[in-house]
């Protein structure tokens, strides 16, 4: 007969920390013996007075009794979730706007990432190389890279969640956290926010800001792009570990090529330095992506852009995938940059 | 238009007015000392709804946070953990009285303007 309750309570305390499990068992415990005295007392009342103790045992109402509190009580789940302290969300309202908007970064760039160094591995390591399988080595390894990248933000997220305390939240929707909040000292509560940080940062200052300084990261990788060796993606035994790039491609070509990244880098300051956007920096940014765009096509049709040894071993040229690759991404950058744009100024109006 | 999946907004909003009361209500009855289910019976008595499974828990909670302090009395044929309002727990519940008797007011001055 106590195997009921023993189960109901064994199921509740293995879902909470192991530290609350001696106090819960022993709270549930008395909770449930409570409950099932105070119903006995009532049903031995109701049947004195109805004259039915012949008609039911005292051991059977017992067991319905006992039926009656556990169904009452509910799902031991969720009794459980009423004991743990944990949070019960991955990532809480105070980091999701943090965390999408990261993703919207990462999740791009780690597409590109994987589809350029999966498309060059293709293309090196396969003799016959052909532009289906280019396609299809490429996305299928790339999908992959963008799920670990996605799992690994938020893996970091949650971290992060879990480490900060839980008063020190914003959003909890829990009256007694609320009283605890209270109880607090002062200095640990956040600063009180006032007009001043409106004038400090104009509104929008900060993901302007952010993506400015995210950007500026990405540009100084790309600068970076002609000196990376063959080493870096285990094929250095294809040409001795020198560069992708072809040692004696034109200096006019690389120095082209890092001025217009040091154009594109002028914008990111002036926007990380303004904090807002203006027209004439989103001209200022799709313009030179374009001229990029358009360079490095020239770039590629017209000069040997790969090192000659790799060049040799690629049975597809460089050109036919890299060309595509350039603009999808430059198109899908113009795109966003406008979208971006509109939603500032919807925002925030014209500067 | 309230769509079919979505839970009975009275409901939902009739939860929400709840919560904070339950907290102030529990206080308030623990100037004597009381273990799970006799509190669950004064409340029930006083007209506050509240169920076993949320005020245990929520007991807990409270203790945690010094606003009540628990016992285990063994004196009795079972043993019953009681609960006391403690100095800071007192203030509390004052200040909660305070705020809830502002809001009556509030609400009663809103009522009669329209």
């Amino acid at each position: 007969m106590r195997t009921l309750t023993d189960r109901y309570v064994h199921a509740v305390v293995r879902r909470v920390p192991d530290a609350m499990r001696p106090e819960v068992t022993a709270d549930v415990t008395a909770m449930i013996a409570d409950m099932t005295e105070a119903r006995m007392a009532d049903a031995r009342m109701t049947e004195a007075r109805h004259d039915e103790i012949a008609a039911a045992t005292e051991a059977d109402v017992e067991a319905a009794v006992e039926i009656a509190v556990l169904e009452e009580l509910g799902d031991p789940a969720v009794l459980a979730r009423e004991y743990s302290d944990s949070p019960q969300h991955l990532i809480g309202p105070q980091y999701f706007p943090v965390y999408t908007w990261l993703l919207t970064w990462v999740l791009p760039v780690a597409l590109v990432a994987a589809l350029v160094s999966n498309g060059l591995s293709y293309t090196l390591s396969t003799a016959d190389a052909h532009i289906g399988g280019l396609l299809g080595t490429a996305i299928g390894k790339s999908i992959p890279a963008v799920f670990i990248a996605f799992a690994a933000v938020t893996i970091l997220f949650a971290i992060i969640e879990r480490a900060t305390p839980m008063g020190t939240q914003a959003g909890t929707d829990n009256a007694a956290e609320q009283v605890g909040e209270k109880l607090r000292p002062v200095a640990a509560r956040r600063p009180r926010w006032t007009v001043d940080s409106l004038k400090e940062v104009p509104p929008g200052g900060t993901s302007v800001r952010a993506d400015a300084i995210l950007s500026l990261v990405f540009l100084v990788l790309l600068a970076l792009v002609p000196f990376v060796p063959t080493t870096a993606v285990y094929v250095g035994h294809l040409n001795d570990g020198e560069t992708f790039i072809n040692p004696d491609l034109g200096l006019f070509w690389l120095i082209g090529y890092w001025v217009l990244l040091a154009v594109t880098a002028v914008g990111a300051v002036l926007r990380i330095r303004r904090r807002r956007l203006s027209t004439g920096l989103v001209a200022l940014d799709m313009i030179t992506d374009l001229v990029m765009a358009v360079f490095l096509t020239i770039a590629l049709l017209t000069q040997d852009v790969l090192h000659p040894a790799i060049e040799a071993l690629t049975s597809l040229p460089v050109e036919l995938w890299a060309i595509p690759l350039i603009w999808a991404i430059t198109i899908w950058d113009q795109v966003s940059t406008v979208r971006g744009y509109r939603t500032h100024l919807a925002a925030h109006g014209r500067s | 238009m309230i769509p079919a999946d979505s839970p009975d907004p009275l409901a939902l909003h009739l939860q929400e007015v709840r919560r904070g009361t339950v907290v102030l209500a529990c206080l308030t009855a623990c100037r004597e000392p009381q273990y799970g289910y006799s509190l669950l019976d004064t409340l029930a008595q006083a007209g506050v709804q509240v169920e076993a499974n949320t005020l245990y828990p929520l007991l807990r909670r409270l203790d945690k946070q010094g606003l009540l302090t628990a016992e285990w009395n063994t004196d009795e044929p079972r043993p019953r953990k009681y609960y006391t309002l403690t100095d800071a727990g007192a203030r509390i519940a004052d200040d909660l009285r305070t705020e809830w008797l502002a809001l009556t007011a509030s609400l009663t001055a809103l009522w009669k303007d329209i």
